[in-house]
């Protein structure tokens, strides 16, 4: 049998076990049991957040309409008392506890204590491998997340690895082994304090920069303004800091988050900012544009969110160091099923090789990408990406084929054609996400 | 007196939960509405809601958040300021597929049982 058909028939077989497998799936995600309601509330297909999921994530994890940490507005005249979400029996005013039972809500605990996981399994082919291996199907994440909130007066969120794929010793193991297990974020976030509109966050998380984290998409592979390094600096713009930050929903529509953040080993602090605004659609507190049901506007179904950022750090190894700076835009465009993403960032690094002699290089990475929702299962995507780092420009073409047989299962088939300084690369994904 | 509280008893057992003008039927996932005695109108909007709601949820959350007057996942009030909200939200809900005439007519439907539910 050929390689090629070899290839096929794996492929073929992963997506028939998957939909067999699926069937059998009773998984749902830690915000969605809490909750009580279904992943599409925040996602297209996760974990791609939809407006309703960027309105929830700004609001530290609560849901969105209380303008204040534990106020809400009162029922309606009329209004029933019971149901599962009623109101408190206790009648404090402000403060909904549902269900809870009075201990667990005072003491302000989760009922459920809020865990997901998440694995992930990719399957890839590339005609021309480094290490010979054409077709690799491994194992590459275990990753374990937690979120919630906290009586509605503080948000938390922690991801935590418990495997990523490491490297393989066929004289030790079978399989690859764990690479490392680490804390990817860890962070409360204080909301609304003093009574005000501003949110404080404490902890390791990715500061405040582009629109969206790298995980806010449907592909394999992450927007090349977000991910790329530059020399042996292993800074990128979605990296988890040590930081505090301060954000805020101005009015309704403008988003600001500004932080410092303390890399270990230095005095020096790093600092960035960012502001967003958006145009049309629900806004930033998830609240619904006014619509006229009787005549039609291409507001109806538009919405613009325009991002500005800055970053300004220093890093160092062997006590030498390296500033540096990113400044990228973004517009994330949507209308009805189609979507469309640009982002940009240039950059500057005074040493990222960390050499005895300066090395100043420059850096400047654009992606474009436009997906469109067929169904309520599928998206389909192109990508196209420019990458400059300074040490060469690679550009990238990537179409993607997302789909989603449950809420919870991501099955997605993703070609890279990577033209690099020194060499073309072209990588066939077949990856396969899970959560519960 | 025996008879009568025996009568009492029978009739509460087979009696179905009302919300003063509205008609549950059904339990958990499988509640609804009876639509028998709503004009006929409302009955036709009933039948688009009845298709079209539960292509994501079921009727539960729309009979809970009309008879306690709560939407059952966010806790705010469910008025007619929150049915519009959620007929805009249907709306451009990108896999919903309603059309704004069939928003409309649902959003009529949820005014007309939040004033049942209130008499």
């Amino acid at each position: 049998m050929s390689s090629r058909s070899t290839f096929f028939s794996l492929l073929l077989s992963a997506v028939v076990l998957t939909v067999i497998w699926s069937d059998r799936a009773e998984a749902i995600p830690a915000f969605s049991r809490q909750y009580k309601t279904e992943c599409s509330t925040c996602h297209t297909i996760y974990p791609e957040l939809n407006e309703y999921g960027e309105a929830f994530l700004k609001n530290a994890y609560v849901y969105t309409g209380k303008t204040h940490a534990g106020q809400e507005p009162e029922a309606p005249a009329g209004a029933g008392k019971g149901g599962p979400e009623g109101k408190d029996e206790s009648g404090r005013p402000g403060e909904r506890r549902g269900s809870v039972s009075e201990g667990i809500w005072l003491s302000g605990i989760p009922e459920l204590v809020p865990i997901s996981l998440t694995a992930t399994q990719n399957l890839s082919y590339d005609a021309h491998p480094v290490n010979g291996d054409e077709l690799d199907l491994s194992t590459r994440a275990l990753v374990l997340s937690a979120g919630g909130a906290f009586r509605d007066k503080a948000g938390f969120f922690i991801t935590y690895t418990a495997f990523s794929e490491g490297r393989f010793d066929p004289s030790s193991s079978n399989t690859p082994l764990n690479n490392s297990t680490n804390i990817g974020e860890l962070f409360l976030v204080w909301r609304h304090a003093f009574d005000t509109p501003v949110n404080l966050k404490a902890g390791r998380f990715k500061p405040k920069l582009s629109l969206w984290k790298a995980s806010n998409n449907v592909t394999v592979s992450s927007l090349a303004p977000q991910v790329y390094r530059v020399g042996r600096s292993l800074f990128t713009v979605d990296s988890p800091e040590d930081g505090l930050e301060a954000n805020a929903i101005i009015g309704s529509r403008l988003f600001a988050a500004g932080g410092v953040v303390n890399r270990k080993g230095q005095n020096t602090k790093e600092g960035y900012g960012h502001l967003s605004y958006k145009f049309g659609g629900a806004d930033f507190l998830g609240h619904e544009p006014v619509i006229d049901f009787d005549s039609d506007s291409v507001w109806d179904y538009l919405s613009a969110t325009v991002g500005a950022y800055g970053y300004y750090g220093r890093n160092a190894v062997n006590d030498i160091g390296n500033y540096y700076y990113r400044t990228g835009a973004d517009l994330d465009l949507l209308y009805q099923r189609l979507r469309l993403r640009l982002s940009g960032v240039k950059g500057r690094d005074s040493n990222p090789d960390f050499l005895s002699t300066k090395a100043t290089l420059h850096s400047f990475v654009l992606a474009s990408e436009v997906e469109y929702l067929f169904g309520s299962q599928v998206i389909g995507a192109f990508r196209y990406e420019y990458q400059d780092d300074g040490a060469g420009i690679t550009r990238r073409y990537i179409p993607t084929v997302a789909y989603a047989p449950l809420q919870n299962t991501r099955l997605v088939l993703e070609y890279q054609y990577e033209a690099g300084p020194a060499s073309i690369n072209r990588i066939a994904l077949l990856g396969l996400t899970f959560s519960l | 007196m025996k008879s009568f509280v025996t009568f009492v008893a029978l009739l509460l057992m087979f009696t179905t939960p009302c919300v003063a003008g509205l008609k549950v039927v059904g339990k958990g996932d499988a509640m609804s509405l009876d639509p028998s005695g709503f004009p006929p109108a409302m009955r036709a909007a009933y039948d688009i809601m009845r298709v079209k709601c539960v292509k994501c949820h079921t009727l539960e959350r729309t009979v809970v958040a009309i008879t306690t007057g709560i939407a059952p996942i966010t806790g705010q009030p469910f008025d007619r300021g929150a049915t519009r909200a959620y007929g805009t939200k249907m709306l451009r809900k990108p896999d919903s597929n309603m059309s704004k005439q069939e928003v409309k007519t649902v959003v009529d439907l949820m005014n007309y049982l939040i004033d049942e539910a209130a008499k």
